[in-house]
């Protein structure tokens, strides 16, 4: 194995992620940070896009109703996407070509990792209690100015911290999935080829749907899921 | 200055409305748990007030924007506009400071509610489910759309709401009144709906052409069964990494005990 | 359980109509407090956050105790809110005793003991929920309606 080649890698996945994960909680907000975004981004970094969209694709729809509203705080879907969209780029490169099952396994080792990056998510605004502090002082001492520095410092530590779950979850995953992918043969590759194709993406969706907020508009996904395989059925059988 | 003039009028000024919009961009970097996003209102704040107060009356005003804060990011950048604009009355006499203060806390839920629902419940999902279905149908510049068609809404909202709430001062409902967000984020769910379902028939098509496949075409139908019963066990509040490991390793032991009993499969 | 009764410092806002709206098919919300019924710029606020086919009232909360009491909201799903723990513990014992009592969002000050990310109580306001749980009121702590509720009664034994 090239080893600068793997490091490249695991040092633009783990920069990347973390630069575009600031997106979804500390600036911006322009949704740079959701899968589909994130995980192609990562895709045209490694030289798969194909995989990749794909995989951005899946995991929208299964964290699509991650909501963040109010004082809660959500699953975080992107550091998960992020490792899980890391390893999988990786494994391609460095170990084997990607196929479903690596797929199903990569979202099965990657997903508690949102929980992971709730906690995380938790802490940092406990630690920004701190810039609170620091903001009234500045409001005693008349000091405007020292107030500009405040917000550099909550993205310096979502990044670092981003940056922190990111690179063991990609080392980790990645080591699990070369270990298990050979593992599989026979019914147990089978069954991780159904996953893939039928039970991730069908948790998805069902997820998905639960954020449609109106009866009549699952009316009318069912509407145009028929359509869709009448036309597919058509065609594939002729 | 003579002592019997009149003090000069201070304004806020378009230039720094400006350097306030760069700032709303950071508006939820500094979220804590006990003000939520007080240090981000400051902030955005900060170019006006300097503009506004020194000494004591500085001092005053930014202890006034640390207080609990907490609303949607974007719909935020029109409360920072109208306070801007009660700010300079306040700096001129006009009003008490107590007054900036109650409105920033009876805008703030509102303003929220209408953020929330439209951008993040309803306008979200739709344009990342108009992507899925196009990267499902093939066309991996799709997500480009998603970001296009969201932050068309997002920008010009963030864009408009600062400066029409510098313009309008408290009355700044007025102007979003019109927009109605809020009949808006139903419309979007339709449209969510409609590309979930074509999303769901092309994720149907990849079954068919997998080698997972059932033969005949009824690769949707089993499909659509997991779908509806995932779907039955989210409204029964079953946690996603419950239903994730759960059915993957039911899968697992059905296929190896099919396979026992029919090698052939 | 209808009507749904709920604590939350921001009164109408994302979480209400976002996820709990479409959650209890909500028909129609009523707003208890002092001061929002005679602020005008707050009542346009909420009537403008909460969709046109939903009704949105606020009442003082002596009246809104008799109109919930006389049941006027009559098949609505319906969902009250009230500001802070002290105003439901007026509202139940001001003549509308109620059965289940929901704490979304009290936010942090001096003295306040942290439950969740959202909730913080203080000693007086624990002291009041009591009186409420011993009348054979359920209260749960439960800012979105897919978190799993925390009963107050078992954590509130010190």
């Amino acid at each position: 194995m090239d080893v600068g080649a793997f490091a490249t890698d695991i040092g633009l996945v783990t920069v990347a992620g973390s630069a575009l994960g600031l997106d979804r909680r500390a600036a911006f907000q322009v949704m740079v940070s959701q899968p589909i975004v994130v995980v192609p981004v990562l895709g045209l970094l490694l030289g798969n896009l194909q995989v990749a969209v794909w995989l951005g694709a899946v995991l929208q729809l299964l964290w699509m109703s991650s909501l963040l509203v109010g004082a809660s705080v959500p699953p975080n879907e992107t550091v998960a996407s992020v490792a899980i969209g890391g390893m999988v780029l990786m494994f391609g490169r460095h170990v084997q070509p990607i196929d479903m099952p690596v797929l199903a396994l990569a979202i099965l080792i990657g997903a508690p990792l949102s929980h992971v990056g709730r906690w995380v998510d938790v802490s940092l605004d406990r630690a920004n209690l701190h810039l609170a502090d620091l903001a009234d002082e500045a409001a005693r001492a008349e000091r405007p100015a020292l107030l500009n520095r405040l917000p550099l410092i909550g993205l310096l530590r979502t990044f670092l911290a981003t940056a922190m779950i990111v690179v063991p979850a990609v080392l980790a995953g990645l080591g699990l999935l070369a270990w298990l992918r050979p593992l599989l043969s026979g019914a147990l590759l089978r069954s991780f080829e159904v996953i893939a194709v039928y039970f991730i993406p069908a948790l998805g969706m069902a997820v998905s749907l639960s954020t449609v907020r109106r009866r009549r508009a699952l009316l009318l996904a069912a509407v145009a899921f028929a359509t869709v395989w009448f036309a597919t059925w058509q065609m594939e059988m002729r | 200055m003579d002592a019997g003039t009149p003090p000069m009028r201070r304004t806020v000024g378009q230039l720094t409305l400006v350097r306030m919009l760069w700032r709303s961009f950071f508006f939820l970097a500094a979220t804590n748990y006990e003000r939520m996003q007080n240090v981000g209102f400051a902030y955005c704040m900060q170019p006006a007030l300097t503009r506004l107060y020194e000494g004591e009356a500085l001092k005053q005003a930014m202890q006034r924007h640390l207080q609990f804060f907490n609303t949607h990011p974007y719909m935020a950048n029109a409360l920072l506009g109208a306070t801007a604009r009660l700010e300079e009355q306040v700096a001129e006499g006009r009003l008490q400071p107590e007054q900036v203060q109650s409105f920033k806390t009876c805008m703030m839920g509102p303003m929220a509610a209408i953020g929330d629902s439209f951008f993040f419940a309803s306008l979200k999902p739709f344009a990342a489910a108009l992507a899925i279905a196009g990267v499902l149908s093939g066309e991996a510049w799709a997500p480009l759309v998603f970001l296009l068609l969201y932050n068309l809404f997002h920008l010009s909202l963030r864009m408009y709401g600062l400066w029409a709430g510098y313009r309008m001062g408290e009355r700044v409902f007025e102007k979003l009144y019109r927009i109605d967000l809020v009949q808006f984020s139903d419309r979007s769910h339709y449209l969510a709906g409609l590309c979930l379902g074509v999303g769901a028939g092309l994720l149907g098509r990849e079954a068919m052409r997998s080698k997972a496949t059932l033969g005949q075409g009824l690769e949707p139908l089993l499909f659509t069964a997991l779908v509806l019963i995932f779907f039955q066990c989210i409204k029964r509040r079953m946690s996603l990494l419950g239903l994730l490991y759960g059915s993957c390793a039911l899968c697992v032991v059905v296929i190896l005990i099919l396979n026992a009993a029919y090698p052939l499969l | 359980m209808n009507p749904f009764y709920r604590v939350d410092n921001r009164l109408v806002h994302g979480q209400i109509i976002a996820t709990w709206m479409p959650y209890l098919r909500l028909r129609r919300f009523i707003v208890l407090s002092d001061t929002v019924p005679d602020n005008t710029l707050q009542k346009t606020m909420f009537r403008m956050a909460i969709p046109q086919e939903i009704v949105f009232q606020a009442l003082h909360l002596a009246e809104g105790a008799r109109f919930l009491a006389d049941r006027h909201y009559g098949a609505d799903r319906t969902m009250v809110l009230v500001e802070s723990v002290a105003d439901a513990v007026r509202l139940f014992n001001g003549g509308h005793p109620f059965s289940e009592l929901n704490i979304g969002n009290v936010h942090h000050g001096p003295g306040r003991r942290r439950f969740t990310n959202a909730v913080y109580l203080s000693d007086d306001e624990l002291e009041q929920l009591d009186g409420l749980m011993k009348k054979g009121c359920r209260v749960e702590i439960r800012s979105l309606p897919t978190e799993t509720p925390i009963l107050l009664n078992a954590r509130e034994k010190r």
